[in-house]
């Protein structure tokens, strides 16, 4: 048993940080891949699903004014939609690599909790709520 | 080397604790119990203000690192170095092994684990052959895991999983090699099962990985489809959520780097794969689906994340049932195709598309121009044939075309293909195939099954064989049985007593059907033998004879015999008088489509490749038609008009001529014995040129008959009188001769120039008419014997 628990210990501070590391970079990844930043920005102004993006229907100048018109409400529509879609990916990916990244300073304190939470014990320490 | 076993090893260790974490219900009531004791130790803290909550919270820490430690380091448990059997055998052997493994032991635990269990059904090696071949080693296990090195390194495996063990335990064995060849296997067979493993396991692992397909804003900037949905089917979509499709072969990953380049450049965007029904053209589709909605494959911008959508013809005929509304529906589909900005349209079997006819509509007026102009990306799947067609019909059209050649597979390719579909289609059908159910799948298909190509075929024939399963278990033998079932053809070497007692005694079978001409006879069974028990040439017909003789003497009968016998019964003869194709134009007539002339040779041996194929009369055919017979006689096989190949390798082809008799009954009557005969009257037809030499020496064998004598007339007319027997055997009455009889219809029906047909006259002109006088004037009836006597057969030859 001692040489498994030296084994795991060995594992964490070495392999196993770097393997926490190397999750969060790819859940990050993966992330920023489900919200494809890239796509959004590249199309930011394109129109939405190519609504109204077709030839005037109509000759004349007024046709093609409502074309373009058309196509430029498609275009705003599409901006917005892009815009907070691209800014809830921004918010998630920020939390998720802010704990992420807490997680990995406190990693080599984790094997210390146990002793940490006994001392906590008792030195009788309390907080909360009155009953 | 020397590979020892250390039970004590951090390694083995790590195996046997992982073994102890990995169960779920441990890993569930860790985080169970990790949320009840930071849930209590909060209540105790903030509600109870006692201290000792924090106690609650000390063993969640180590739950989690053990946790992740299982999950991350001793699941997978990576190779140490150096590479040592203990540093790179696999987990699951590893937590099982005891401190003193035995062969024994080493077999027990590699049938527990995946690979074992994978390895041990796919060649139908049970727990008890191995145990047994286990039993034979001697009790040191050092030799097994030096071999099992070995074998890792040469099927570039990357650990020491249960099946290489068990190879290892095989070739241990001293004898291995008779063992296996006991059960028709090699011990290149076994590795090609493990890396058939590993391969899978890839795939497994492949699957676990996220796929990055462009996310949510993928489809922002492309427009709705309605139309072209309801008219279609969209390959991406199955695509996105389906296993990978593989691609293994090099020419095949060209014409996905090709398809990639036609349709991203401006211009005439589209392909038109060309190939034969079965050789992969729609998984090539799949896999270029696949390709374009890979966010990290290096393709250009403007075909990322692209859609195929393959029309349905079908689909259009039946909503466009008003003339004039598919010259309307179709533009609406293509623009609204145009208008996603994403859409490639892909016309499966697109000579539907291209004519009129049942489930077919011409839309190539339409299509002519948008493909002209490239507005909208198209693929375009199409048969050989059927594009030469198009070609010739509307060559504005085909030149349009981008074409990129689709061929076959080879054997390789194929068996690589069958073990990426196995999962499925086990999964589809319930079945298990084992490793020599694909090989016979492709050997079997490959000889037997035209018009589809490879591995289309062997797929085919795979599926059709999960109906011939046994326990569920598709082997070699269902395979066989499959396409014994569906072409009419024998090739199961392994028989029954009886059909091995037939075969045994073929001879005495056919003669109960006819007298002597001994040589013949034997010459035909033995090829037939040769055949059953596989040993003959398979790129050959089973047998080709030329029978010369005079008339009459049995040598069509022989043909029928056989066919009888052994073949699908006398009616399933491919007879051709060959006296019919006098002329050099009447080839055309002989290999004929089966659609214009359902008689010709081609088309009757497509139809019975299992068959005696008799030639009657050959020597009066023309030249050139004996020319064309030459690559028949030497390989098997015969081109028809349209070129396809048909098989003649599971005929047995027998050529019969009269030439020659004349000399052959006065040799034979002078006291020259067959052989001598046999090579003098072989010169004499090569020299009188009746025969060339290149035709002759084709046949495996020249069989010469000789005239019958009285006795053989004698035993010729009981088979007669047998034969009349058994048409009056539904009437329930008997006919039999008494000796004088006898006698005077043999004097009378003998005739050394025209054999036993005068016999067969004689006694139609008196049996068959004394039996039925004797039914309509009352004197016979059921259970009726007939004694004819030679008094009788006098007045009715008066």
């Amino acid at each position: 048993m001692v040489m498994l628990a030296l084994s795991l210990i060995k594992w964490w501070y070495f392999e196993g940080w770097k393997t926490f590391f190397r999750l969060l970079m790819q859940k990050i990844s993966d992330r920023a891949d489900y919200f494809s930043f890239g796509t959004i920005f590249r199309t930011f102004f394109s129109p939405f699903r190519q609504i109204d993006t077709g030839e005037a229907t109509t000759p004349g100048l007024s046709g093609r004014l409502s074309a373009w018109l058309g196509r430029l409400i498609s275009r705003f529509i599409g901006a917005i939609v892009r815009f907070f879609i691209a800014l809830a990916g921004v918010i998630i990916i920020l939390v998720e690599l802010i704990f992420g990244l807490l997680i990995g300073i406190i990693w080599p304190l984790i094997p210390f909790f146990p002793v940490a939470f006994i001392v906590l014990a008792c030195s009788g320490l309390t907080f909360g709520v009155n009953l | 080397m020397n590979e020892q076993f250390n039970y004590r090893s951090t390694r083995a260790k790590k195996a046997r604790f992982s073994r102890i974490l990995k169960p779920t219900i441990i890993r569930f009531l860790f985080l169970v119990l990790s949320l009840v004791l930071i849930v209590s130790g909060l209540a105790i803290i903030m509600f109870m203000r006692n201290p000792a909550g924090w106690l609650c919270f000390a063993p969640v820490a180590p739950f989690f690192m053990l946790t992740f430690w299982n999950k991350h380091n001793l699941e997978p448990l990576p190779n140490d170095s150096p590479e040592n059997f203990m540093n790179v055998m696999s987990r699951d052997c590893l937590a099982l092994m005891p401190k003193d493994p035995t062969p024994i032991d080493i077999v027990n635990i590699a049938l527990k684990t995946r690979s074992g269990i994978f390895v041990s059904n796919r060649f139908l090696l049970g727990s008890n052959i191995l145990t047994m071949i286990a039993k034979d080693l001697p009790a040191g296990t050092n030799s097994i895991f030096e071999s099992a090195m070995k074998i890792r390194n040469e099927t570039n495996s990357e650990q020491i999983t249960g099946a290489i063990l068990i190879i290892a335990v095989i070739e241990a064995h001293p004898n291995h090699e008779d063992i296996l060849r006991e059960f028709k296997m090699t011990v290149e067979d076994l590795r090609q099962g493990t890396i058939w493993f590993n391969y899978l396991n890839g795939m497994v692992k492949d699957a676990e990985k996220p796929r990055h397909t462009g996310g949510i804003g993928r489809d922002l900037a492309f427009g709705y489809t309605p139309l072209l949905s309801r008219f279609s089917v969209n390959v991406s979509a199955q695509r996105e959520h389906a296993s990978r499709t593989q691609i293994h072969q090099g020419d095949r990953v060209e014409i996905l780097e090709k398809m990639v380049s036609l349709l991203s450049k401006n211009g005439n965007r589209n392909v038109a794969l060309i190939g034969p029904y079965g050789s992969g053209r729609t998984t090539i589709v799949e896999a270029f689906a696949e390709t374009l909605l890979d966010a990290n494959s290096k393709i250009p911008s403007n075909l990322k994340f692209s859609q195929i959508y393959v029309v349905d013809a079908s689909a259009l005929i039946s909503a466009a049932n008003e003339p004039g509304s598919l010259e309307q529906l179709v533009p609406r589909i293509i623009n609204e195709a145009y208008k996603a900005k994403n859409a490639i349209l892909c016309f499966d079997d697109a000579h539907l598309f291209f004519e009129n006819g049942n489930g077919a509509v011409d839309i190539s007026n339409i299509l002519l121009p948008i493909i002209t102009q490239g507005a909208v990306r198209m693929i375009f799947e199409m048969d050989e044939q059927k594009f030469l067609e198009l070609s010739t019909r509307n060559s504005a059209l085909a030149n349009a075309f981008n074409k990129v050649m689709v061929t076959g597979t080879n054997r390789e390719e194929t068996l690589k293909i069958l073990q990426d579909l196995t999962p499925s289609m086990e999964y589809n059908l319930g079945v298990i195939f084992t490793y020599y159910s694909l090989v016979e799948a492709y050997r079997l298909s490959d000889r037997y099954i035209k018009d589809v190509e490879m591995p289309g075929k062997a797929k085919l024939l795979l599926q059709s064989s999960a109906n011939f399963a046994e326990g569920k278990l598709v082997t070699a033998k269902s395979v066989q049985e499959a396409i014994e079932k569906t072409q009419g053809v024998k090739i199961q070497t392994e028989k029954t007593e009886d059909e091995k007692k037939k075969l045994l005694d073929l001879e005495g079978e056919i003669h109960k059907r006819m007298i002597d001409q001994e040589e013949a006879v034997r010459a035909v069974s033995d090829a037939l033998r040769r055949s059953a028990a596989g040993v003959r040439n398979e790129n050959r017909p089973i047998g080709t004879f030329l029978f010369i003789g005079p008339t009459g003497v049995g040598k069509t009968e022989l043909a029928k015999a056989l066919s009888e016998v052994y073949f699908n019964g006398e009616s399933d003869i491919v007879r051709l008088d060959l006296n019919e194709f006098a002329s050099a134009l009447d080839i055309n007539r002989m290999i004929a489509d089966a659609s214009d002339n359902a008689e010709s040779l081609t088309a009757q041996v497509s139809k019975h490749p299992f068959s005696v194929v008799l030639l009657d009369e050959i020597e009066k055919a023309h030249p050139k038609v004996l020319t064309t017979l030459l690559q028949v006689l030497d390989e098997g096989i015969l081109r028809d008009i349209k070129n396809r190949e048909i098989s003649f390798r599971d005929t047995i082809i027998i050529a019969t001529s009269n030439a020659g008799a004349d000399k052959i009954r006065d040799m034979i009557n002078s006291g020259v014995s067959i052989s001598e005969a046999k090579e003098e009257i072989t010169n004499a037809l090569i020299a009188s040129g009746e025969f060339r030499p290149e035709f002759l020496n084709r046949f495996d064998e020249i069989c010469l008959f000789k005239p019958l004598s009285k006795d053989d007339l004698s035993q010729i007319l009981d088979l007669i009188v047998k034969s009349v027997n058994k048409t009056l055997d539904t009437q329930k009455i008997q006919v039999s001769l008494d000796e004088e009889a006898k006698a005077l219809l043999i004097e009378r029906g003998y005739d050394p120039t025209m054999g036993a047909r005068p016999m067969r006259r004689i006694v139609q002109k008196t049996i068959e008419n004394i039996v039925a006088k004797a039914v309509l004037n009352g004197q016979a009836s059921a259970g009726a014997n007939l004694v004819i006597t030679r008094e009788y057969v006098e007045s009715e030859l008066e």
